[in-house]
Order: C-alpha cells, then structure tokens, then sequence
C-alpha cells in the first residue's frame, strides 16, 4: 500500500482542516452580514495551503484573507452576499463529506489488509 | 467548474436578483401615495429594475445580475385636490404613476423565481449527496 507523503493518510486530513477553517471564515462572513463597511474574507487556495503545510511540516490553520467577490456592496462598502455564502457554505460541507469518505475508504482498505471485515 | 457547484452559484445570483428586485417593489408599493414637495411639482416616479447575464469572474458560472435600476417614463395622473399642499395654481395635484395590481403581480413572480432557484439549488446539493454516498 502506497503510504508516502503524497497517500491519502497525509492529504486527507489537510483537506478537511482547510475545508474547517473555510467554513469558520463563511460563518464568520454571515454573522458580520449587516456589520457596516465588513469585507469578505476567505482563506488562501488548497494548492497554496498546502504547499506552506508541506514546507512547515505542521498542521496549521490556513490563512485568512479578503476575498474577491464581484456580487457588489451596499453603501456602507459591505460586501457579504448571503446567497453567495450560503452556496460556499454548501459548497464546503459537499467537499468535506467527499473528503472524509474517502479517508473512510482509505481505512477501510488498510482493515482489509489486517483480516478484519 | 464542477457543474453541480456552478448550478449553485447560479441558482445564488438568480436569488439575489430576485430579492433585489422585490426590494424595489416594496419601495414602489411604499411610496405609491408620495405627491411632490412645492406645488406643481413631480410626484414619486416608479423604478423598474433589469437584469442581465454575466459570467462569474471567479466560477466562471453563467449568473444573473441587476444591470440597471431605472425610473418608469409613464405619465402621472392628475387628481383634483385643491387643498393639497402639492397642489398646481389650478388645484391639480400629480399623483405618482404607481399600480398597485403591477406591484403585487410583480412581488408574486418575484417570490415565485426565489423559489425556483431555491429548489434548483436543493436539487443540485441531493444530486451532489447521492453522488458521494455512492463512496459508502
């Protein structure tokens, strides 16, 4: 069984720590909806996240960042779309199911080679 | 893009057209007895809204979007009214060309399109979840 850096044993958790963190960010986004002149933040891209997660060697939390959204803003300068974070939240909770099956599956295949199931 | 994600951010924009849109119906509906300030003067004048379509910069997602917010050129009725304080020199006040029967057919479609986006959302995240519990 493949369990080098690059095997789902080591992507996985990063994935669904990222995916965390992101989903920390839209709640975060949708309690300062009404919050006057609040930007939106989101957090860097996965490829990025995980380039500094490999350089550093530790699990740490992605970084934060404003994010670029074009859906406009109101007059105070605040630009949350609830709809739009809504969908990202979505979005995240589709990825991190997606994630954490497949580090079920990667388990579930190491139990196979151990006899049980 | 993954399409089920680009439903998402369709069905998003189309929502927030939508209530934008509704939003400028409840100004009309609020302001439908607004008369003018100085005698002789222009009353409320009913806004429309129109959209567009748009690619998303960043989901590359064909989405929808408010492209302008504009006034209804239509005529204003004149009402008899000589005691009015907006009142002309002939006692002819302008009342605003807001219909109530446009409005509320208007704030129907408007909820009716929110909720259509809204079931195509839904359909696209059960889609997305029969999907990945085919990994089980």
């Amino acid at each position: 069984m493949n369990t080098d850096p690059t095997s789902l044993f080591d992507l996985a958790p990063k994935r669904l720590q990222w995916l965390s963190t992101r989903q920390k960010v839209v709640s975060e986004n949708i309690a300062n909806a009404d919050v006057s002149g609040f930007r939106a933040k989101d957090v860097e891209s996965f490829a990025s996240y995980l380039d500094g997660a490999r350089a550093s060697g530790a699990m740490a939390e992605a970084e934060i960042k404003e994010a670029d959204v074009g859906w406009g803003s109101d007059m105070t300068g605040n630009n949350i779309v609830l709809e739009e974070q809504l969908m990202e939240a979505n979005a995240n909770a589709g990825q991190f199911k997606i994630a954490a099956n497949l580090y079920r599956k990667a388990h579930e295949m190491l139990y196979t080679v151990v006899g049980r199931r | 893009m993954d399409p089920l994600r680009s439903i998402a951010a369709t069905a998003a924009s189309g929502m927030r057209a939508q209530s934008q849109r509704l939003r400028v119906v409840s100004e009309n509906v609020a302001n439908a007895t607004t008369t003018a300030q100085k005698p002789g003067g222009d009353p409320y004048q009913r806004k429309t809204i129109s959209f567009e379509a748009k690619t998303d910069s960043r989901t590359g997602a064909a989405i929808v979007q408010v492209s302008d917010i504009g006034h209804d050129p239509s005529g204003f009725e004149l009402r008899f009214d000589p005691s009015h304080p907006a009142a002309d020199e002939n006692g002819y006040i302008k009342v605003p060309n807001v219909n109530p029967l446009i409005e509320m057919n208007n704030m129907r479609e408007a909820a009716r399109s929110y909720e259509a986006n809204l079931s195509m959302m839904e359909n696209a995240r059960s889609m997305r979840s029969l999907l990945v519990d085919m990994l089980k």
